[in-house]
């Protein structure tokens, strides 16, 4: 299964909690998934733009990336365009 | 207002023209004439990027009064290249990537050829100073001014 | 993607890593090339903006019944005319924005929020009668008191821009209202146990200011809304497709509605991604139903665009004496302007992103004050942090007695690393950069009195994003591709480049154009060094189709199935067979329609997998310490390209992004007096670095390929503009033996601390 890992500010929203099993084959599961679980962190993968690093390679607004077995999922903002 | 008639020639060409006593050179290259190449980036003499020769004198178009230009001789980019064939610099300037989104290019091809008219042999420091007034903020100036001794280079060797 | 990175890789390259002359390298030598303010239409209007005197201030009425019925005024238009939105983020393409402030930054609504807010907009049938309709609108305002500095907006008490504003990221929420809009942290480690294992720290505060791009061409756009409400735009952008989505978004037209075609562009660097005159021009073209024009002047993009965040930041390091790091701590505080949204959460991911910390903590705050919103600058965010952090390096380097470059190579990320912002890092080049810095001439050259040398290094992530891409093979076996993102600099080059590479026909034969937002799929703009990446990806895919397809033609007309063609240096080629055959990429475009119909390709995609680009620079100054002056003597720049598809133009980004970080340390800062207002809003003042003012700039371009894309590009446009900050400012300290900790490092500053310490 997957591992989230939160760093910062993000764990603020989880009480502390810095790391999180999941099960989802992709970003949009993941949404649906931390929905589920620590709904304090969807809204900010759907609505504010949050990126998702899936074993080291950023996805921004990808909801279909693939997400497997032993990934590991950070939690990122969007970066700007210069 | 009543408007001032100007005669004057512009790239060889004779023109006439009417405008407002208020009006810039650069204005009425621009929108009485209709020729763009030379360009606005600030109308205050601090960029260059509206730079013209007058009667062998080379100005800001931005400082200059439309009416100034009666009876005088103007020269802009678009008087650089002669049929099809590209002055030296302005060929040197695509072969060596020394402009990049090309705004300054018009008013720094124009300094320079001035530049090189009057020295032949223009050292770093002299190119560096008569193009001080031109402002690019996309290259450094690097390969602008390697583009200007290197054409004042071979037009020495021919 | 990867199996056809590895045949790239190991193919020779005929074209890819040539210098040969850009597509539209005539028009722009000529002054054929139009741009932003170089298009006119019939029965044109001229659109003029009133702005608001006051920093900060109640909006209680608009009059505009005098200046209506002047005449020649065709429309005005006011925040009356622009629909509200709720305070939420929605994306917008690939950003995501808050459509309350754009609409709000676009056209002041209850306050006007800095001096040149936009409070009206007039279309007349001339320059002077519709400045003197400006005149005639009457507007009373209730001034209020205004804050400028982030140490004052974030102080209890102080005026309030948004008295909404709830700070995003603090648990619990704060009960009551502020300037500071968002605190974000990242890292990880513990960085309390970190110091604790120090030998040596070292903690100091540095200030920034602001800064403007400082594009040459200021801003413009034409529009013309017909009576049935089809718009066409045409503008100086670096993203069309996000101006039109703003624009649609901000009038209520749907997307197909407005047709935006980006003009030549004359410069951006961040500064033209978002819209300031362009809904102006649109509403009041849709008003009067002709076309308007309008141009800022100068003082207009001065005060009325969107300059970077100046800045405090706080940098604490520990070190052992062996130059092991063993903690770094940071806090960013950012000017946003008016609105949320300083680029501090990038700055504060990257701040500390070129090392390889166990115990790393960056924490920033997005705080209002009443200067312009901010937009993106080249790498937003990351030059400020990064001075903060390359400049306390440098400090360390001095006190435990280590070169700095030794000092950084012992600390260097590399592949594998686990960023500050949490993704492990793939391959980058950050120890590649180091070397070349340390074995240049330059490192070793000597010095003279008063001069030192200084060295930094730069991080930035680069991003990929939506792109649509489009090639045509012609009957005569000419091509044509289209392609979504403006070319700011040289980037039509690297495209027809890379088709050329792939085809095996001359780059002349190939003509790139900058298609409009109704020739294209949504294209992200051209920034954050993604064009060259993402656009190069589509162009290298839609051509690889486009080669698949004229295979398949050869096949037909020689009657094979099509694993017996290949691909060969713009032929195709039958593989086996008695006797060699080979059709010309000509010969089966002209023949294209009988087999088939038209030849041509596209391809879509949301581009991931940029890869970080690190460059370190070398400067040499020299402190003249009767005048404060500093000089630049010498500069070198070394940066990782992963692959340099035109290096002149690769360089061309390097010395140019070094080039204003020079500006930036040494004499670019916003200035206001005691009401608000900017001092400076000419080039005379605000003084960008002039030819006379810098030396060459030497380039050195490392190759840390990208396994992401097809010839291993990185992207190079963003992280240039990183390390002139602290290297210049790390030379002026060594030159003086003073530690400097506040920017532009200006003759009278610099003489201040000489004289006061
Ligand atoms: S427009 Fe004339 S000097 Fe800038
Ligand atoms: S090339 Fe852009 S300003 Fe000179």
């Amino acid at each position: 299964m997957a591992q989230l890992i939160l760093t910062g500010s993000l764990k603020n929203l989880t009480n502390g909690i810095g790391e999180f099993t999941i099960q989802a084959r992709n970003v949009h599961q993941l949404v649906g998934e931390l929905k589920r679980i620590c709904p304090p962190l969807a809204p900010l993968i759907e609505s504010e733009g949050f990126a998702v690093a899936i074993d080291g390679e950023i996805y921004q607004d990808i909801l279909f990336a693939p997400i497997s077995e032993n990934s590991e999922i950070h939690l990122i903002p969007p970066i700007g365009a210069g | 207002m009543s408007k001032t008639h100007v005669a004057t020639h512009i790239n060889g060409d004779s023109y006439e023209f009417l405008c407002n006593t208020q009006q810039t050179l650069l204005d009425v290259l621009r929108h009485e004439l209709d020729l763009k190449g030379s360009k606005e980036g600030c109308a205050t003499g601090d960029c260059g990027a509206c730079s013209v020769m007058m009667d062998d004198r080379l100005v800001c178009a931005c400082l200059v009064l439309g009416v100034e230009a009666d009876g005088k001789k103007i020269e802009t980019v678009e008087g650089l290249s002669t049929g099809s064939s590209l002055d030296p610099l302005q060929q040197k300037f695509i072969d060596l990537a020394a402009l990049q989104c090309g705004i300054c290019t018009p008013g720094v091809l124009v300094a320079a050829k001035a530049l090189l008219e009057k020295n032949k042999n223009p050292s770093e420091e002299e190119v560096r100073f008569w193009l001080a007034g031109n402002l690019c903020r996309c290259t450094g100036y690097d390969k602008i001014v390697r583009a200007v001794l290197e054409v004042a280079a071979e037009a020495r060797n021919t | 993607m990867n199996d056809m990175t590895q045949t790239n890789l190991e193919r020779a390259l005929k074209i890819v890593g040539s210098r040969p002359a850009r597509p539209d390298g005539v028009d722009k030598v000529t002054g054929r090339a139009l741009f932003g303010a170089d298009k006119s239409l019939p029965n044109m209007l001229v659109g003029r903006v009133l702005r608001s005197p006051y920093a900060h201030a109640k909006i209680i009425s608009i009059d505009t019944s005098k200046a209506e019925e002047l005449k020649g005024v065709k429309a005005i238009v006011t925040s009356t005319d622009f629909e509200d939105f709720p305070s939420e983020f929605v994306p917008n393409g690939e950003m995501v924005v808050n459509m309350k402030d754009i609409t709000r930054n676009v056209m002041a609504r209850e306050k006007a929020l800095y001096v040149g807010h936009t409070v009206a907009a007039v279309a007349a049938t001339s320059e002077d009668i519709a400045e003197q309709a400006l005149a005639l609108i009457d507007v009373t305002y209730e001034v209020l008191p205004h804050v400028l500095e982030v140490e004052d907006a974030e102080k209890p008490g102080a005026p309030l821009l948004h008295d909404d504003m709830i700070t995003i990221g603090i648990e619990p929420a704060p009960e009551s209202a502020s300037n500071v809009a968002k605190r974000v942290e990242f890292g990880f480690g513990d960085v309390e146990k970190g110091f604790s294992e120090a030998d040596l720290i070292i903690e100091r505060e540095f200030t920034t200011q602001q800064v403007h791009q400082g594009y040459i061409e200021p801003h413009a756009c034409l529009a013309s809304v017909s009576e049935d409400g089809q718009a066409e735009l045409w503008c100086t952008t670096q993203g069309p497709f996000v101006v039109r989505n703003f624009c649609s978004k901000l009038l209520g037209f749907n997307a197909a509605q407005i047709r935006v075609t980006a003009s030549e562009i004359g410069g951006g660097f961040g500064g033209k991604t978002v819209v300031y005159l362009e809904p102006l021009a649109l509403a009041l073209s849709r008003k009067s139903c002709r076309p308007v024009k309008m141009e800022m002047n100068r003082a207009e993009v001065f005060t009325s665009s969107g300059p970077t965040s100046g800045a405090k930041i706080w940098v604490k390091i520990g070190v052992k004496n062996n130059g092991q790091i063993t903690a770094g701590d940071c806090v960013l505080k950012y000017q946003a302007g008016a609105f949320q949204g300083a680029p501090v959460g990038p700055g504060a991911m990257c701040a500390f992103a070129p090392y390889d910390l166990k115990n790393v903590r960056a924490v920033g705050y997005d705080i209002v004050v009443n200067r312009p919103k901010v937009a993106a600058y080249r790498a937003p965010g990351g030059p400020i942090s990064e001075y903060g952090v390359e400049s306390v390096i440098d400090e360390i380097a001095i006190k435990i007695g280590m070169d700095p470059i030794d000092l950084r190579l012992k600390n260097a990320a590399k592949e594998g690393t686990i960023a500050p912002y949490g993704p492990k890092l793939g391959p980058i080049g950050m120890i590649e950069t180091l070397e070349a810095a340390k074995s240049h001439p330059h490192y070793s050259a000597p010095l003279g009195p008063n001069q030192a040398r200084g060295v930094a290094s730069g991080f930035w992530f680069n991003i990929g994003g939506e792109t649509s891409s489009s090639i045509t093979i012609n009957e005569d076996g000419t091509v044509g591709l289209t392609l979504g993102t403006p070319d700011i600099g040289g980037s039509r080059a690297s495209m027809a480049m890379m088709a050329s590479e792939e085809l095996g026909v001359p780059m002349e034969l190939i003509k790139p154009i900058i298609g409009d937002t109704n020739s294209l799929g949504f294209n992200f703009l051209t920034g954050g060094s993604r064009a060259t990446f993402s656009t190069g990806t589509t162009v290298v895919e839609s051509t690889r189709e486009a080669i698949e397809e004229l295979k398949k033609r050869a096949a037909l007309l020689w009657e094979v199935s099509l694993d017996q063609v290949e691909w060969f240096e713009g032929h195709a080629r039958l593989i086996s067979g008695d006797e060699p055959k080979t059709m010309s990429l000509a010969q089966i475009a002209k023949q294209a329609g009988k087999t088939g119909g038209p030849i041509m390709a596209n391809c879509s995609m949301n581009v991931t997998g940029a890869g970080p680009s690190l460059g370190t620079h070398i400067v040499d100054v020299e402190v003249d310490e009767e005048t404060g002056q500093v000089s630049i003597i010498r500069y070198t720049a070394i940066q990782d390209a992963g692959k340099a598809i035109h290096p002149a133009y690769v360089e061309g980004q390097m010395q140019g992004g070094a080039v204003q970080g020079i500006g930036w340390a040494l004499n670019e800062e916003y200035i206001y007096n005691e009401k608000g207002e900017l001092e400076n809003t000419g080039f005379l003042d605000y003084r960008i670095p002039v030819c006379s003012d810098v030396p060459m700039i030497d380039t050195v371009i490392v190759e840390v390929p990208n396994p992401n894309h097809p010839y291993g590009v990185r992207g190079v446009g963003e992280t240039p503009i990183i390390p002139p900050l602290a290297a210049i400012s790390n030379a002026v300290s060594r030159a003086t033996n003073k530690r400097f900790d506040e920017l532009p490092l200006s003759p009278p500053k610099v003489l201040a601390k000489l004289m006061h310490g």
